[in-house]
């Protein structure tokens, strides 16, 4: 947690060695922060959007099932729509946590491998729209099915690592 | 949908991957939620979510402006160039597409660290300066290039070492041990990072 404070002196101090006008250089970048925001924020609505209504139609929970059932005991189930939502939505997958944690408790199973899977991993989807919406790029080739085949063996290895450290 | 006979081998690709996964979640999500009789929820959403997000991106809006104005004092102090300079090794691995002394290699140094560091609201707007240089590299073609599909599958694994809000989520939530995660996280985000890189290397041949 000191290391944003920490870098922010940082930087700070580079800038007056190197006797740079730190205010008006900070100015002068900070101009730019207000241009990317708003041409991210279309793709932002978009995402969050799809991700709700997607949601809120209960079909996550559905496919969360429908996988559940191909897996089997060993695999916690309570997890599984935490592994769905994840690369879609930061939000969506904290709250799926809570419910994990109030359920269950962090330190059950699910509770180990679910905290697992939300420190390891990022909201994919979200990432990818906003990265290369900012620069206009539609055709976005390896990066979402490398990602996936990325996800997916996180959540394996979560599973195994909690079983192997803890069991 | 794009079909393609690329030297007698045919490949089907998916011109805007993003646009058909959008496409399906709004689309197969209203179509579930009016015949599943969830309609208050789907109306509740599509009411709602636009409004929620957009407040959402005035907190976004202070965040970026604030590390973009330090992210430039660090870029005016040289500060940038030394990190890529340190990190140039692995940088040329990983991006064999950019140059060792460009401002897409400071960026992507940047970017990198914070995310290690778990700075993510520093990460996203030094990860957004890093693709627009990138885009500049790649002659703004519509196409994205190795080092983007690189840059971007990296950041989608999660480099961040230490689950700093998780371990506080857990101690709040009553963990005996909040910290017992650490481990396997470490374990976890480590091999998923790796899996990324590794399929992106293998997949950039193909697509």
């Amino acid at each position: 947690m000191l290391c944003v404070p920490g870098f922010i002196l940082l930087v700070i101090a580079a800038g007056l060695k190197k006797k740079v006008p730190v205010f008006d250089s900070f100015i002068k970048g900070a101009k730019g922060g207000i241009g990317i925001a708003f041409k991210i924020l279309p793709y932002v609505v978009g995402m969050v959007f799809a991700v709700d209504i997607f949601n809120a139609s209960g079909c996550f929970a559905y496919i969360a099932q429908g996988i559940a059932a191909l897996l089997g005991p060993a695999f916690p189930p309570e997890i599984l729509p935490l592994a769905l939502m994840r690369p879609f939505s930061g939000g969506a997958a904290v709250g799926i946590l809570i419910g994990i944690f109030t359920l269950s408790g962090p330190d059950s199973f699910a509770g180990r491998v679910a905290s697992t899977i939300m420190g390891s991993s990022e909201t994919l989807f979200y990432t990818v729209s906003l990265y290369y919406g900012s620069i206009g790029v539609k055709h976005t080739r390896h990066t979402i099915p490398a990602s996936l085949v990325a996800e997916v063996t996180g959540v394996i290895v979560a599973v195994a690592v909690c079983a192997a450290l803890f069991y | 949908m794009v079909y393609k006979k690329n030297k007698g081998i045919r490949i089907i690709r998916v011109k805007s991957m993003l646009n058909l996964i959008w496409v399906t979640m709004v689309v197969v999500g209203l179509l579930v939620g009016i015949a599943t009789g969830r309609h208050e929820a789907i109306v509740d959403s599509v009411l709602n979510s636009a409004k929620n997000s957009a407040a959402m991106i005035i907190g976004l809006i202070g965040i970026y402006v604030f590390w973009m104005g330090i992210l430039n004092i660090a870029k005016e102090s040289g500060m940038v160039d030394a990190l890529a300079k340190k990190m140039k090794k692995c940088l040329k691995f990983l991006f064999p597409e950019v140059p060792a002394k460009s401002e897409a290699a400071g960026f992507i140094s940047l970017n990198l660290v914070a995310n290690i560091l778990g700075m993510g609201n520093a990460a996203t707007p030094f990860g957004l300066s890093a693709m627009r240089e990138l885009d500049k590299l790649n002659g703004h073609k519509k196409i994205a290039s190795n080092a983007m599909c690189m840059f971007l599958v990296i950041n989608a694994s999660s480099i961040q070492l230490l689950p700093l809000t998780l371990i506080a989520f857990r101690s709040a939530y009553g963990s005996a041990n909040p910290a017992e995660i650490v481990l396997p996280t470490l374990i976890t985000t480590t091999v998923n990072t790796l899996v990324a890189i590794t399929a992106a290397k293998i997949m950039e041949r193909r697509y």
